[in-house]
């Protein structure tokens, strides 16, 4: 019986402790990674990309190219002419 | 024959006595020059509160009327509230109340400082106990003495001993409890019984943590009854547990008006800190730090002599153990994991580490401020570090000499050490430790530094006023103004940091609640440029910038 108790705590122990290093810790980084994702900093961290983004666009000269513009137009036309629509 | 014996005997009470005179003069003389921690306004709040609530309960007017009017007296825009937070331990707290009354104290320096004082005489018990546990077990002077320097000459634990009311004072309480679980051991008597579930019960009113030590009592006794030993009795087990709850219901005012709900909640205290850790350079939320957070501050923040002592005595036991594992057998007494009484000390030293390591490492429990939380873990490794010592003397006795040469060249490097890193003993790292790993943690996390750098700031700028200073970090300076003399409280005015622009000065201890590399509320205005970086050994332990007109 004493054996028997002290196998059963060793194997306890073992597994455990194999399990949290193994398993347990690739659930930890997977958690800590959706964390980040949707953590306060990587909010921020996206707001200064886009600040960025706009700072670039607006010392561009031209920041749409030629052909896009005019795809953009005319998508931003139809939309407004499809709103306009009353049937 | 005798005589000489005799006159040996009195020779190490002497020492011994000498040694720990030594120890507590210089203590005694060293207490004020450590600074005062951003958690003591609230625990001398804390100890006010329960002064008032317990003399309610005893009916004792004055004492109501005394205690109310200090508690009120005691404010701050930032102070969490006791109703709410009123979970923390009365061990410390509330005698430290008392004795401020009944000294009489007036300043706010001098309530602090004797409560200072009073952490440092509870350390320098737990020491002497310390010394007892390694006598109780060794039986060897000179190896004692030795485990003795380690346990004293710990630098993160010698300076937090003049000021850390929380985690000093449950390590203290936790040898204590060692102390007596050894006695009972040699001897299953009623005061050894009564002594032991009396500390164990007031460790666990600090620290829920202390619940280990009954549950390896209910441990040893399964083992013993499935090992057809009688060494713990069932009227022993009762009483103890009796006892245990007993006492700790009576030293946890929160759980008399209702204990199973008040001894839940008391599971969850002080393992919460919504704000992030530096760890090596990252953020972490408290919960879900690396695995080895634990292992790696422990391991940074010990000298080198103690982390090689305690790796050989650990692996020497664990060998042991190992052995004796693979032979134990149901039908021989003797063949068990422990042989003797001094073997079983052993295996509970070794099972309370490996215990609060897995839990502390593995359970993601939420962890900061070093391994401040787990300094208790100290007794056990400074044991098996004394564990090695003591096999070295037995087993290399015409080497003895030579390490003993070695031990006192280090323990004169370690005081060397100590003395650098004055006051900021608990801010201490090993040498091997570079800068650029030690700049990339929490290092100041208490705010000890605040109150030096008022009071340099103070004397730098003599014909000034007022010195208006903001909070670059996650820290309320604003508590340590009042600790300053009268002519420098007047010159100081602290403001938030959201208040930056209006100051002469920025001082920040470098700690933040929120991942500064994309939170912007804790960068410096552009109009202020580093005056100083204050370092130890590298460690830069505040930083102080200065407006440039």
């Amino acid at each position: 019986m004493k054996i028997f108790f002290y196998k059963t705590i060793f194997v306890a122990f073992v597994f455990f402790i194999t399990f949290k290093l193994t398993v347990g810790s690739l659930v930890n980084e997977l958690e800590n990674k959706f964390h980040n994702i949707i953590s306060k900093e990587n909010i921020e961290r996206l707001k200064d990309d886009l600040r960025k983004q706009i700072k670039t666009a607006n010392e561009k000269d031209r920041f749409i190219n030629k052909e896009d513009s005019e795809l953009i137009n005319a998508f931003i036309n139809k939309i407004k002419k499809d709103l306009n629509k009353k049937n | 024959m005798q005589n000489k014996f005799l006159y040996s005997k009195i020779t190490k009470n002497l020492f011994t006595i000498s040694f720990f005179s030594i120890f507590f003069f210089i203590g005694s003389q060293i207490y004020t020059d450590y600074g005062f921690y951003i958690d003591e306004k609230f625990h001398r709040a804390n100890g006010f509160y329960w002064l008032n609530y317990i003399s309610t309960f005893f009916g004792h007017e004055k004492l109501i009327e005394i205690s109310k009017l200090k508690f009120d007296e005691i404010q701050g825009f930032t102070l969490p509230s006791i109703q709410e937070w009123n979970l923390y331990s009365i061990i410390f707290d509330l005698p430290a109340a008392y004795f401020e009354l009944a000294l009489d104290l007036k300043t706010p320096r001098e309530f602090y400082e004797m409560r200072h004082f009073l952490v440092f005489l509870i350390f320098f018990i737990g020491s002497i106990c310390f010394y007892k546990i390694l006598i109780n077990r060794f039986k060897n002077y000179i190896v004692c003495i030795f485990g003795l320097i380690l346990f004293i000459l710990t630098p993160r634990l010698f300076g937090d001993s003049f000021w850390n009311n929380k985690d000093i004072i449950f390590l203290s309480f936790y040898v204590f409890s060692i102390f007596f679980y050894f006695k009972l051991i040699d001897k299953s008597s009623f005061l050894n019984i009564l002594f032991f579930s009396m500390f164990a019960a007031l460790t666990t009113s600090i620290r829920i943590a202390g619940i280990f030590l009954p549950v390896t009592y209910i441990f040893f006794f399964l083992v013993d009854k499935l090992s057809k030993r009688n060494d713990i009795k069932v009227n022993s087990l009762i009483f103890h547990l009796f006892l245990y709850f007993l006492i700790l219901f009576i030293c946890s005012p929160f759980l008399w008006s209702n204990f199973i709900s008040g001894f839940l909640s008391s599971l969850n205290l002080e393992m919460t800190w919504s704000g992030k850790v530096l760890f090596l350079g990252n953020y972490y939320p408290s919960d879900k730090l690396p695995y080895y957070y634990l292992l790696f501050w422990i391991v940074v923040s010990t000298p080198i002599a103690h982390l090689v002592l305690f790796g050989i005595g650990f692996f020497y036991y664990f060998k042991r153990l190992i052995f004796r594992y693979f032979n134990v057998s149901n039908n021989v007494i003797y063949n068990d994991l422990w042989r003797s009484k001094s073997e079983k000390k052993d295996f509970l030293i070794w099972i309370n580490l490996i215990f609060f390591v897995c839990l502390l490492s593995l359970m993601n429990i939420n962890l900061y401020n070093s391994w401040r939380l787990a300094y208790f873990l100290n007794i056990f490794i400074i044991y098996f570090s004394t564990y090695f010592i003591y096999l070295f003397f037995l087993k290399f006795k015409k080497k003895v000499k030579i390490f003993i040469s070695i031990f006192l060249i280090s323990t004169v490097f370690l005081i060397y050490r100590n003395i650098l890193y004055h006051p900021y003993q608990s801010l201490y790292f090993n040498f091997l430790i570079p800068s650029s790993v030690k700049n990339n943690l929490d290092v100041d996390y208490t705010g000890l530094s605040g109150y030096h750098f008022l009071n340099n700031i103070s004397e730098m700028n003599k014909n000034e006023y007022p010195i208006n200073i903001a909070v670059g970090s996650w820290y309320p300076l604003w508590r340590m103004v009042e600790l300053l003399d009268e002519n420098k409280k007047i010159k100081i005015k602290v403001l938030g940091n959201d208040n930056k622009e209006s100051a002469d000065f920025i001082y920040s201890n470098r700690i933040y609640d929120v991942d500064k590399r994309f939170y912007k509320k804790y960068d410096i205005p552009k109009e202020f440029k580093k005056l100083e970086d204050f370092k130890i050994d590298n460690t830069i332990i505040y930083e102080v910038y200065k407006k440039v007109k």
